[in-house]
C-alpha cells in the first residue's frame, strides 16, 4: 500500500501535517524575535527573549511548581490507578462494574465542568492555592487514563504465566517482581508519561484553583499573555514542547527498547 | 478410527509396580456457587511412574482437576497426596509438581534458558548447576544450543518443548500436562506424543494427563479415566476403556460406535427392530436399552443364505446405503431394516467392494455387542 498513494491523497496528509504543525512553525521563528513585541515574521533576530525567560522569576518559579506538581501527581495517580486496575481486572466483586465507570467518569466530563465542581468543593475545604488542592485536582482528571491504561497493560498479560511461576516454586511476592511488573512495564510507563504530561499541561482546572502565591506555568503563560503582548510566551511554548518531544522519545526508546527484550 | 493400530506397546506387568499408589485422589469435589458441582467426588489413584490420562469432553471437569492437583484452584472437599504427603492445602508452589500449560506459558521476556532454570533460580541451585542443568534439559527435548533464543523466534513444537524442558528440569514429583497437543498440527502432534511418552518412561515419572481426545489416551497411557459431568465415568487401562466400556457414554466417546436402540429379552438377548441377538448385556436381564457395536467390528460379505452362517455368530441383511472412501478405509453405512450401522473395511484387506444399493450381510461376534440400560 505505502509507496502506491496517490498525489491528491499526498496532498491531503501534507496538509494535515501543515495544520497540525502550524503552531509550531509559528511560535518558534517567533521565539527568537529580539522585537518589543508580537510581529510575524519578526523583525529582528536573537536570543532576547530566552534571556529574558530564565531571569524572569514568575516563570522560573512556575517551571518549578509545574515540575513538583506534576511528578507528585504520576506517581500517586500510578500508587491508585494500578490497584484499581488489577482489583476491576483480577478480582470478583460486587459493583466492580460501577467502581470501573465511577473511576472513568471524569473522562466524560468537560474540564470547565469539572474545573467549577472543584472549586466549589474546595471553596469549603480551604484548598484554593494549595499544592494540595492542585495535586488533588490532577489526579482528578489524571487517574482515570492511568486506570485505562493498566486495565488494557492487565489484559495483554499472556494468560497463564503467572501460575507457570508459581508452578515453579515461585512466592506470590516473586511472581509479581518477576514475571508481572516486568511484562506489565510498557504499561506503567506510558501511563506515568501521559500523567506527567496531563499534569504539566493542565489549564482549565488550575485557572479555577490557583492562586497568586502558587501558580502553574500553564497558568503563569496565561495570565502573561493577557497583559503582554511580547514574544517571551512564545521562547517558552517552545521550551515547553522541546521538554514535551524528549519526554516522547525517552518514552519512544524505552518502550521500543522494552518490546525487543519483552513479547 | 485406528486407535488400536497406533497404540504404543504398554507393559503388561502391571502388578508388579503397580499396587501402591503414589498419588491419591479422595473423594475430591469442586463446588461453584450453591449447587454446581465441577468435580464431584472423584477417587483415582496412581502408581509411581505412570501416566494417568484424564479424558473427556471440554466442561467434563478434567482441567479443574488437574488445578486442584497443582493447587491453582482449592478444593471444596477431599484429599490429595502425593508418596503419603498430604498436600490438599499446601500452597501451590510448595507443591513440587511440574506443569506443562495447554498455550505452553513461556516467560516472553526471557530467553529459552532463563525460563528453564527459573525454576532452579527458585529453588537456589547453584549457577554452574543450574547451567549445566539447563543445557541437559534442553538436550532431552532435542533442542541443545537454543538457549539464548527468545520464545517468539520459535515454533509451536519447539515452545512445547521447552515447557516441558522448563517443567522437567526441577525434577518434580509429579508431572501434570494441561492438553499439551492441542495447539499442535497433526503430524507434530504424533512426533510430540511419542516423544513426551519416551521421556515420561525415560524418567519414569508419575504424571496426569488431560486430553479430549482418545486417541492421545489411548495410545499415550497406562491408565484412562473417562470423565463426564464431573465425575469418573471409568477408569482402566486403555483396552479396558475401548473393549469393556462400562456405561454408554464411554463407549460413545471413546472410538466410534453404532448405538442401536433395543429391548432387552433376556440375559445377553437383545432384541433390536424384529431380530434378537446374543450379546452382553452385562447382567441386565429386562428392560429398554442401547446396543452399542464397533464399526470395524462388523465384517461384510455379499448377501447369502443366512443359513450359512455360523450360529455363534450375529448377522443382519443389509442395504448399503451410502459410502465413504476415506483412504485407510472405506465406510458403508448400512439399512438393516430400520436401523443404520457405520461399518469400516481397511481398503488393503477389502476382498470386495461394495456398491450403494447393494444387499449385503453383516456379522458380528456377540461380545462385540454391548448393551446397556436406557
Amino acid at each position: 500500500m505505502i509507496g502506491q498513494l496517490t498525489i491528491p491523497f499526498r496532498l491531503l496528509v501534507a496538509c494535515i501535517y501543515l495544520f497540525l504543525l502550524a503552531p509550531i512553525l509559528i511560535v518558534l521563528p517567533l521565539s527568537f524575535s529580539n522585537d518589543s513585541y508580537i510581529t510575524f515574521p519578526p523583525e529582528s533576530w536573537g536570543l532576547r527573549w530566552y534571556a529574558a525567560m530564565f531571569s524572569h522569576a514568575g516563570f522560573a518559579q512556575a517551571l518549578w511548581i509545574s515540575f513538583v506538581i506534576a511528578v507528585t501527581v504520576t506517581i500517586l495517580g500510578l500508587a491508585a490507578g494500578v490497584p484499581a486496575a488489577f482489583a476491576i481486572r483480577r478480582r470478583q466483586f460486587i459493583g466492580r462494574e460501577f467502581l470501573l465507570n465511577l473511576f472513568t467518569a471524569p473522562l466524560l466530563l468537560p474540564s470547565i465542568v469539572l474545573g467549577l465542581a472543584i472549586l466549589l468543593v474546595f471553596v469549603q475545604a480551604r484548598l484554593l492555592g494549595t499544592y494540595t488542592g492542585l495535586i488533588i485536582a490532577h489526579l482528578i482528571i489524571t487517574t482515570p487514563y492511568v486506570i485505562r491504561i493498566m486495565l488494557t497493560a492487565f489484559s495483554t498479560l499472556p494468560p497463564s504465566v503467572e501460575d507457570a511461576a508459581t508452578m515453579l516454586g515461585a512466592s506470590p511476592f516473586t511472581v509479581v517482581r518477576r514475571i508481572t511488573l516486568p511484562l506489565m512495564m510498557p504499561g506503567f510507563i506510558a501511563s506515568a508519561a501521559l500523567s506527567f504530561l496531563l499534569s504539566f499541561d493542565e489549564v482549565v482546572i488550575s485557572l479555577f484553583i490557583t492562586g497568586p502565591r502558587l501558580r502553574t506555568l500553564p497558568v503563569e503563560i496565561f495570565d502573561y499573555v493577557e497583559s503582554q503582548t511580547d514574544p517571551m510566551t512564545a521562547a517558552v511554548s517552545v521550551v515547553l514542547v522541546a521538554a514535551t518531544l524528549l519526554i516522547i522519545f525517552l518514552i519512544e526508546r524505552t518502550l521500543g527498547l522494552s518490546k525487543t527484550i519483552g513479547k | 478410527m485406528q486407535t488400536q493400530e497406533l497404540r504404543q506397546e504398554t507393559p503388561a506387568a502391571e502388578t508388579n509396580t503397580g499396587d501402591q499408589a503414589f498419588l491419591k485422589l479422595k473423594g475430591i469435589t469442586k463446588r461453584y456457587g450453591a449447587d454446581y458441582m465441577a468435580v464431584d467426588d472423584l477417587d483415582i489413584d496412581v502408581p509411581k511412574g505412570k501416566l494417568l490420562g484424564l479424558l473427556g469432553p471440554s466442561g467434563c471437569g478434567k482441567t479443574t482437576t488437574l488445578r486442584m492437583i497443582a493447587g491453582l484452584l482449592d478444593i471444596t472437599r477431599g484429599k490429595i497426596t502425593i508418596d503419603g504427603d498430604d498436600i490438599s492445602h499446601k500452597p501451590p508452589h510448595k507443591r513440587d509438581i511440574g506443569l506443562v500449560f495447554q498455550n505452553y506459558a513461556l516467560f516472553p521476556h526471557m530467553t529459552v534458558a532463563q525460563n528453564v532454570a527459573f525454576g532452579l533460580e527458585m529453588r537456589g541451585v547453584g549457577r554452574t548447576e543450574a547451567r549445566d542443568r539447563v543445557e541437559e534439559a534442553l538436550e532431552m527435548v532435542r533442542l541443545p544450543g537454543y538457549g539464548e533464543r527468545k520464545p517468539k523466534e520459535m515454533s509451536g513444537g519447539q515452545q512445547q518443548r521447552v515447557a516441558l524442558a522448563r517443567a522437567l528440569v526441577i525434577r518434580p514429583r509429579l508431572l501434570l500436562l494441561d492438553e499439551p497437543l492441542s495447539n499442535l498440527d497433526a503430524k507434530l502432534r504424533d512426533d510430540m506424543r511419542i516423544e513426551i511418552r519416551e521421556i515420561q518412561q525415560r524418567l519414569q515419572i508419575t504424571t496426569v494427563f488431560v486430553t479430549h481426545d482418545q486417541v492421545e489416551a489411548l495410545t499415550m497411557c497406562d491408565l484412562v479415566g473417562v470423565m463426564h459431568r464431573g465425575k469418573l465415568a471409568q477408569l482402566g487401562t486403555p483396552e479396558d476403556i475401548y473393549e469393556r466400556p462400562e456405561d454408554l457414554f464411554v463407549a460413545d466417546f471413546v472410538g466410534r460406535t453404532n448405538i442401536l436402540d433395543g429391548e432387552i429379552e433376556a440375559l445377553d438377548r437383545v432384541r433390536i427392530g424384529a431380530s434378537v441377538y446374543p450379546c452382553n448385556t452385562r447382567g441386565l436381564t429386562a428392560g429398554k436399552a442401547k446396543a452399542a457395536i464397533r464399526p470395524h467390528r462388523i465384517s461384510l460379505t455379499p448377501s447369502r443364505d443366512r443359513s450359512l452362517v455360523s450360529m455363534a455368530t450375529n448377522a443382519a441383511h443389509g442395504k448399503v446405503t451410502r459410502v465413504t472412501y476415506i483412504g485407510d478405509v472405506v465406510q458403508y453405512d448400512i439399512d438393516i431394516g430400520g436401523n443404520t450401522l457405520t461399518t469400516e473395511v481397511h481398503t488393503a484387506s477389502a476382498g470386495h467392494s461394495f456398491q450403494s444399493g447393494e444387499k449385503l450381510l453383516c456379522e458380528w461376534k456377540p461380545q462385540d455387542m454391548q448393551v446397556f440400560g436406557s
